[in-house]
């Protein structure tokens, strides 16, 4: 079942009289339950399209057209897009929650970690002080925060990195939201801290039940975590298809470049580490055709001229290129 | 640690004391120049109202009687000078308490304002606080007072209080306007350290986190902004002092209100009083301003250098 579907977004930014599209006409899809990654290298749109779903753009961006429809049950569909702020702040942090990148500045610096973990109930399940800082004390135990009754009433430079993620997923998730996006929630970590991180993701994503965006440039997470995944170029979705087969059978020459550059334990170290060749072109530069035409190996003259769709060549993989 | 922290306390505080000496002992000698005293150009000469010997004496004399406090018993108009000090100090009091107050309930709801209006109607909004800015604080003061005669002219009152005479000090209802004068410019710098707070931390990732948590603005402003803005002001509160107490002296004489500021220009202008009279009267008023201002001065920065950041850190 569908609980968040999301048409021809386009999120443009206005600097200096330039129209940045970061986000350029993606389309996306993420069932109930499932855990949908969307990868891309830094300025695909990756965040801005995560954002964009929570409604938390800002001036010079503006969501120039498309729609975000939020499957509430089987009968209630919302597009997100034509809510007020103040319904969007009902649905923010309530049914869509996020965990951001950085841990480290996401915590209010002066306020308890648990008066931060419980205002999410004090706002939403309209709770007393108390009883929402009781829940929030046992959401943090649920996510591994040892005397968590204790460190409930300390300050977020008290704890490691890891343990402000831990946090920051206890503030995300104590609502039971159905959709929790996380932003690369390992990127800032210590290695040793990722893994552990992303399995508190997964198991509290299976307890509640909740559907999983989760967004990186980690393939090595990609695969850890994902049902499905979405590639994303230069504000487009390049491709989408099943984690297992886009891993095995990468179709688009992006796809294909990111697959090659995963160092593996048995390649002869004597090998070079593959490198998708050139450079992100500069969004306000991006070429006529097809966004990849300038580093693609597989270019051909129509690339250039015109920008492939988005097809489906087998159920459930689709892919942006004109070899297919 | 303690310790340390200690003796720095104790040194910054001997090495302020010092200074709050010499500033008094440089006020003292020119307080106690005679009013009379002149130095005017004649027939190609210069030529001294009096010998640099009679200065030098009124000087010493000065200075013997404010140290033996004798100085404080000089009556000036069947008062006492202490006491026409205590009257004139409580005056001034409320005036910049009810000044400070005023402008903190003006200034921050209006920095607020300006910070959410930002890029709708943002600059008509920011012009509002940068005017009383950038103009003198004679003619914002004149303004008021412009108004104010406008109003008592017209009979026009406000929450059943009766027209509300423009000058004197006779009744609690005289402190409004010079409390509203002295309220202007400190509100306008409080509005713009409040917007220029809320933009800056608007974009900080924590704020995005409670934005994303579904807080309203609102909420936003009163859980996780509003520490911060009463830092930013309270950090900026010298300065802020230093305005008021710079208007404090004409708002006071533009209104006929009776209290450190208008006393300092009387003597210093009055002909009605002796010149002994005058000198001492101005001594004892300018001190006492001045240790007044220096203990505030002190004692905010002493809060912006030494306890802001304490509070920060713990």
């Amino acid at each position: 079942m569908k609980l968040l579907e999301v048409k021809n977004l386009k999120t443009y930014f206005f600097i200096h009289d330039q129209e940045i599209p970061a986000v350029d006409g993606v389309d996306l899809t993420i069932n109930k339950g499932e855990v949908v990654a969307l990868i891309g290298e830094s300025g695909s749109g990756k965040s801005v399209t995560s954002m964009s779903i929570m409604g938390l753009i800002d001036s010079p961006g503006k969501i120039m057209e498309g729609e975000i429809l939020f499957h509430r049950n089987e009968l209630f569909t919302d597009n997100l897009l034509k809510k007020s702020d103040r319904e969007l702040q009902g649905i923010r942090g309530n049914e869509i929650s996020m965990i951001y990148q950085d841990p480290i500045t996401s915590l209010h610096p002066m306020l308890k970690v648990g008066d931060q973990v419980a205002e999410v109930l004090q706002i939403h399940k309209k709770m007393g002080k108390k009883q929402a800082k009781r829940e929030a004390v046992e959401m943090l135990k649920r996510v591994g925060i040892s005397d968590a009754e204790q460190r409930a009433d300390e300050l977020p430079e008290k704890f490691s990195g890891g343990m402000r993620q831990r946090i920051m997923i206890a503030m995300a998730m104590i609502s039971n939201p159905k959709l929790l996006i996380a932003d690369e929630p390992t990127t800032a970590l210590d290695v040793t801290i990722q893994a552990e991180i992303l399995d508190l993701l997964r198991k509290m994503g299976q307890e509640e039940d909740a559907a999983i965006l989760l967004i990186t440039h980690d393939l090595g997470v990609v695969a850890e975590m994902a049902d499905r995944v979405c590639v994303m170029y230069c504000g487009k979705i390049m491709e989408e298809a099943d984690a297992k087969e886009l891993f095995k059978h990468p179709k688009n020459p992006y796809t294909q470049g990111l697959m090659e550059c995963i160092p593996r334990i048995d390649d002869d170290r004597r090998k070079t580490l593959q490198i998708i060749e050139g450079y992100v072109p500069h969004p306000t530069d991006f070429p006529k055709g097809c966004r990849f035409s300038t580093r693609c190996p597989k270019v051909m003259d129509r690339c250039r001229e015109e920008l492939p769709e988005l097809i489906e060549i087998e159920p459930g993989h689709k892919v942006r290129c004109f070899l297919y | 640690m303690k310790t340390e922290f200690a003796v720095n306390l104790g040194k910054k505080i001997f090495y302020q004391a010092i200074v709050l000496v010499m500033i008094l002992v440089i006020i003292l000698i020119a307080s106690g120049i005679p009013t009379d005293f002149n130095v005017y150009y004649e027939y190609g000469q210069y030529h001294w109202s009096m010998s640099l010997e009679e200065v030098r004496l009124n000087i010493f004399q000065h200075f013997q009687g404010f140290l033996s406090g004798e100085i404080f018993d000089v009556v000036i108009a069947g008062e006492s000078i202490g006491t026409l000090f205590r009257s004139a100090f409580v005056l001034s009091l409320k005036v910049l308490f009810g000044g400070t107050v005023l402008a903190f309930l003006i200034g921050v709801p209006k920095g607020i304002l300006d910070s959410r209006k930002r890029g709708k109607s943002g600059t008509f909004k920011l012009l509002q606080s940068y005017i009383p800015l950038s103009i003198p604080d004679v003619l914002t003061v004149g303004l008021v007072q412009f108004g104010a005669i406008y109003l008592y002219y017209n009979d026009i009152t406000f929450f059943g209080l009766g027209p509300i005479h423009f000058l004197g000090d006779e009744s609690w209802l005289s402190t409004i306007y010079p409390i509203i004068s002295i309220s202007i410019l400190p509100a306008a710098y409080m509005s713009r350290i409040t917007a220029s707070t809320i933009e800056d931390l608007y974009t900080k990732q924590f704020i995005i986190t409670a934005r994303g948590k579904g807080c309203s603005f609102g909420q936003i402003l009163r859980q996780h902004m509003m520490k911060n803005i009463v830092f930013e002001i309270l950090s900026s509160s010298p300065t802020i002092m230093a305005v008021m107490f710079s208007s404090l002296i004409i708002i006071e004489r533009l209104f006929y209100y009776q209290g450190l500021g208008y006393h300092l220009i009387f003597f210093f202008s009055s002909y009605s009083l002796t010149p002994e009279q005058a000198s001492a009267a101005f001594a004892v008023f300018i001190m006492g301003l001045a240790f007044f201002y220096y203990m505030l001065f002190m004692g905010f920065k002493g809060m912006k250098t030494w306890i802001l950041p304490k509070i920060k850190e713990s």
